[in-house]
């Protein structure tokens, strides 16, 4: 009996959805996969910052994207200000996680899936990752550019005179 | 001599095809430039590179077969020129993917790009939130190329003497004749497309900006999504699609112009050329209605059943606007795929699938069915039925209004009724074949009819993980969905004789 | 020639209210279901 307890324990102490107490911390699989059962709960869920900061008369949208997909956050504006860089081409933006109320299909949005953030808190920030230029892809590019030039000159020459 | 005459045929089938894809050759250059002004010179020597050698295989072939240019391409030869040119095409547009580090292997870049130029829109592009302009630039071009058809593209090129291509533009899935031409119709097609383009790039940058984002990259992604809407197309910028605005103004737009893209080229054509009242005459636009209101009825009801959405603005944003997104093959989407099968229900789902088979209109961007081809079958039954309860022998003929008003033969009915038969056909594969990989019989079907109708709404099959055998059957029905069968069926056969001939 | 440019704005905004009306519709049914 005592075994059982402990072993009851253990499961609901290391299971990655607790319903009730203190909020979750999810991935965007276990939102998308556990959508009705997070629906109006508190989670903690952590990502990339990408695009753009979507600014919206004191609130502001930001999407985090944890690697599988990315989850729109509602938030408001002077927690938008703590967040100084952007994901895109050749930068990392900033890893930040939030900790706010969980929507599957939010009825001030529209129906959106999404997190009202109650506090944003910046991992790690990020940083500029700039392509290293691949000097091997410009030579081919002007080797075959002259190529395609010639190759144009020589077929407009031989169509004129047809 | 009958091989003599079998060898002169390649030629001017060489030489078409060189042309085609020596403009899409020249069209790489568009994302290069886009490439250079973000800075992103890998991206720029990539698509320089593509570009040149794209263009050299298409010079090559129009040597190839300059001398036979002149000689009229068949029906057969036609079709072959347009299957032909998606798929080699589609070979050679993979390329900057191929190079750009986005994708895993070269069939998912063969895969996105037959998604692109069939205006499917499911992807297997990775890390869609990192990609740079240029190759946001190419997909989306893609599409927009892909929705009016390279034939159609390279035939604007031709000067009118060029009357014996009808048969090229007719492969490629249109067969109406705005004008009596094959090259002048081809050139109105994309003069209403540029025309768009420019009004739709305005209109959806302002809606993208009023959504938050800065103005420069708002112009990219408000051009992005208007050539993704009007070419019925779905790809967008960022990984989440439309979800990512979290505007209802971005969905309207869009909304508008992905419905305007699924009308047929022959009705836009006549409307904007004052024969304004086709708009609720055309037998097109009433069908679509019907059916639009029908399936979008069934499919409300089924949400409201399962208790999906909270309130009518969520109904509205999310159940019609992914109903009509799925009719008009669209396949934008503002929910992650997998939502639809965990959320939305069989009823629901059902209304879907079927949308996205109806399809939009003929003659656009749009694929399944056809407007055309469902009204046309639905007046014949009505004409059955009446023929049947009317006993006497009088022969009353049935008329349906297309641009004219045009007597409905039997041969219409014929016809209309083998293209459903093997869109049918290659939907029960697809559907066997998502079957067979390991997926449950409601997201099989639901993959199956995006690819066949060439929608893009995904209920979550589609990705890089995804069974190799399943993706190029994907390819192969986006490529017959979009060019409705018959020419890669004569290509095949086409190849087929030559090969027993050998 | 003024005539031809007459008709391609009006036509647009025709087919402009054309989907806007499919639009208005859908916002119908969501509101009335």
């Amino acid at each position: 009996m005592k075994k059982q307890i402990i072993l009851l324990a253990a499961v609901l102490l290391f299971s990655p959805i607790r319903v009730n107490a203190e909020p979750a911390a999810v991935t965007s699989e276990d939102l998308i996969d556990h959508a009705k059962e997070l629906d109006g709960q508190t989670v903690v869920y952590s990502g990339e910052a990408v695009g753009s900061i979507l600014h919206r008369d004191g609130y502001a949208w930001i999407n985090l994207n944890d690697g599988s997909n990315a989850i729109g956050i509602f938030i408001s504006e002077d927690m938008a200000g703590s967040i100084q860089n952007l994901g895109g081409y050749g930068r990392v933006g900033d890893q930040v996680e939030v900790t706010g109320t969980f929507h599957r299909a939010c009825a001030e949005h529209g129906g959106d899936m999404d997190i009202h953030a109650d506090s944003v808190r910046i991992v790690k920030k990020g940083f500029a990752d700039p392509e290293q230029l691949n000097t091997d892809y410009l030579i081919w590019a002007v080797i075959l550019a002259l190529g395609a030039a010639g190759a144009a000159f020589i077929v407009h020459r031989k169509t004129s005179m047809m | 001599m009958p091989e003599n005459r079998q060898i002169s045929r390649f030629y001017p089938i060489c030489y078409y095809i060189g042309l085609i894809i020596l403009v899409l050759g020249c069209l790489m250059i568009i994302p290069a430039v886009t490439a250079v002004f973000s800075s992103e010179f890998n991206i720029f020597s990539i698509f320089l590179a593509c570009a040149s050698l794209t263009v050299m295989i298409g010079l090559g072939m129009i040597m190839i077969g300059c001398h036979y240019r002149q000689i009229k391409l068949n029906f057969g030869e036609g079709t072959i020129v347009a299957s032909a040119s998606w798929l080699l095409g589609m070979l050679l547009c993979a390329l900057p993917y191929y190079f750009s580090g986005n994708y895993g292997s070269y069939l998912d870049c063969c895969f996105d790009v037959m998604s692109g130029l069939t205006t499917t829109g499911v992807v297997l592009i990775k890390d869609l939130d990192h990609v740079s302009n240029g190759i946001n630039m190419w997909r989306h071009l893609l599409t927009f190329l892909g929705g009016q058809g390279m034939v159609v593209l390279a035939l604007t090129f031709l000067s009118r003497r060029y009357a014996n291509v009808y048969m090229m533009y007719v492969g490629e899935g249109k067969d109406e004749k705005l004008s009596p031409n094959a090259v002048t119709t081809s050139k109105s097609i994309w003069k209403i497309s540029l025309l768009y383009l420019a009004i739709g790039t305005v209109v959806m940058t302002v809606f993208v900006v009023h959504a938050g984002m800065p103005i420069g990259e708002g112009f990219l992604h408000g051009m992005w999504i208007f050539m993704s809407a009007w070419s019925t197309g779905g790809f967008a910028p960022m990984s989440q699609n439309i979800l990512y605005y979290h505007d209802l103004g971005v969905e309207v737009g869009s909304m508008i112009f992905f419905i305007l893209g699924s009308l047929n080229f022959a009705l836009h054509y006549a409307v904007l050329h004052g024969q304004r009242k086709e708009i609720w005459k055309n037998i097109e636009v009433v069908t679509f209605s019907i059916t639009l209101s029908v399936l979008t009825l069934i499919a409300v009801s089924g949400l409201m059943q399962n208790n999906v959405y909270p309130n009518f603005m969520a109904m509205f944003r999310k159940g019609f606007y992914l109903m009509v997104s799925g009719h008009t093959t669209t396949g934008f989407m503002n929910i992650y795929a997998k939502q639809f099968f965990y959320e939305w229900g069989d009823i629901a789902l059902f209304a879907l699938i079927l949308a996205m088979l109806f399809g939009g209109s003929a003659c656009s961007t749009a694929g399944g069915f056809k407007a055309l081809r469902i009204g046309i079958v639905c007046r014949a039954v009505k004409a059955e039925i009446g023929k049947m309860l009317i006993p006497d022998s009088r022969v009353k003929t049935s008329r349906i209004h297309h641009i004219k008003d045009i007597i409905l033969s039997d041969a219409m009915v014929k016809s209309a009724c083998l293209i459903i038969a093997l869109y049918l056909l290659t939907f029960a594969v697809g559907t066997l074949a998502g079957m067979y990989a390991g997926y449950p019989y409601m997201m099989a079907a639901f993959e199956s009819a995006s690819v066949t109708g060439n929608v893009g709404l995904s209920i979550g099959i589609t990705s890089p993980a995804m069974p190799a055998f399943l993706k190029i059957l994907y390819i192969v029905i986006m490529w017959l969905g979009r060019l409705e069968f018959m020419s890669v069926l004569t290509l095949i056969a086409y190849v087929f004789r030559k090969v027993r001939r050998a | 020639m003024k005539g031809k440019q007459n008709n391609i704005v009006i036509g647009i905004f025709v087919e402009m209210i054309f989907a806007a009306i499919v639009v208005a519709g859908g916002w119908m049914i969501s509101v009335l279901l």
